[in-house]
């Protein structure tokens, strides 16, 4: 595409766009439409949200790492090594912590249902199957 | 050329925008809406040629200026508010058709229909003869029927910059995309439509 071409074609067309009349906005749709605005943002009870520091900026590392301990607590007591296990592993593989950092993701807003289905935690049931599965068969957690 | 800040009514209000802006980012509501006043007609005419419904459109830029006054700390003051706006505007609209397409899916599924689906009756066009207004009409539809085939970027950029009048820098900033990707859809968006124009007759029908 040449540039030459672009803007004859862009002129023309503004041209002959301005020489054709669009579509009105009905008197009645405008009509009350910025109340409606302000009646909605009153009450909701919103005011501008204040720019919010590291919590935008860590939330996909936090949603990383509940990812990477759900990993790791579904790997075999064989794939770990005997290494300390650092102490957010043990915050993620406790089954009931489990669920509270998701629940505090949510509420960031850096846990969404696309992050739900990605993992295939579809409901609460699905999590309690995933919290479930990081028992041991004697029904006590790895890591208790 | 229409251009949101040169539009009868708008001129003289930079500065006004400004003070508007700057109490509506402290909570004044009352300014917000006065905001809300001076872009409505544009938003909706906006959001109406990309969606193809009036009542949508209506929906949606209401939907536009909410989420617009919750995120206006995220406005930066040296910024163009229109711009800014439009991108929530384009989002919004966006979202709107990803969900219109998933309850399609469903109604499609549950053999549902909209019942509630009334018409608006159509508004009165700027053109001032009675035969030119309908003329103008046809061709009007003609278009924004073409627009509503073209895939969503193109059909954005057309409405911002032929619409809007947005210069393609503003139109990039907007869409969030580089000015020669703008100038990509544009010229993809125009030659359809320089085709429509081009065969557009009066009495009634292409050549």
């Amino acid at each position: 595409m040449k540039k030459e071409s672009f803007d004859s074609m862009d002129e023309s067309l503004r041209r002959r766009l301005d020489a054709v009349p669009r579509k009105a906005v009905p008197p009645e749709l405008l009509k009350g439409f910025s109340a409606s605005v302000a009646a909605r943002l009153e009450a909701e009870g919103t005011r501008p949200a204040r720019r919010r520091f590291a919590v935008p900026a860590l939330a996909p590392a936090f949603a990383v790492l509940v990812l990477a301990v759900v990993v790791v607590g579904r790997l075999g007591p064989a794939a770990r090594g005997p290494a300390p296990r650092p102490p957010y592993v043990q915050i993620a593989s406790n089954p009931s912590n489990l669920s509270s950092e998701i629940a505090a993701l949510r509420e960031l807003g850096a846990w969404t249902e696309e992050d739900e289905q990605s993992v295939g935690i579809t409901d609460d049931a699905a999590l309690e199957e995933l919290e479930f599965s990081g028992l041991s068969p004697s029904g006590t957690s790895e890591y208790a | 050329m229409r251009h949101p800040l040169r539009e009868p009514g708008m001129t003289g209000n930079a500065n006004n925008e400004t003070d508007l802006l700057a109490r509506a980012r402290e909570g004044d509501i009352d300014a917000f809406s006065r905001l809300v006043e001076l872009y409505q007609e544009r938003a909706i005419r906006t959001a109406y040629a990309i969606l193809g419904d009036m009542e949508d459109a209506r929906d949606q830029a209401q939907e536009a200026f909410v989420k617009a006054y919750r995120s206006l700390s995220d406005f930066k003051v040296q910024s163009r508010f229109y711009t800014w706006f439009y991108r929530i505007l384009l989002n919004t609209c966006k979202d709107h058709l990803r969900k219109k397409k998933v309850r399609g899916f469903v109604r499609l599924w549950t053999g549902r229909t909209d019942e509630d689906e009334a018409e608006l009756p159509d508004a009165p066009d700027d053109a001032p003869d009675a035969a030119e207004t309908l003329m103008g009409r046809e061709l009007s539809a003609e278009i924004q029927k073409a627009l509503e085939s073209l895939p969503l970027q193109q059909r954005t950029a057309f409405a911002l910059r032929y619409y809007e009048g947005l210069s393609v820098l503003e139109t990039a900033e907007s869409m969030d995309l580089s000015e020669g990707a703008v100038k990509a859809h544009l010229w993809q968006a125009g030659q359809k439509m320089k085709k429509i124009l081009d065969a557009w007759r009066p009495d009634g029908g292409n050549r």
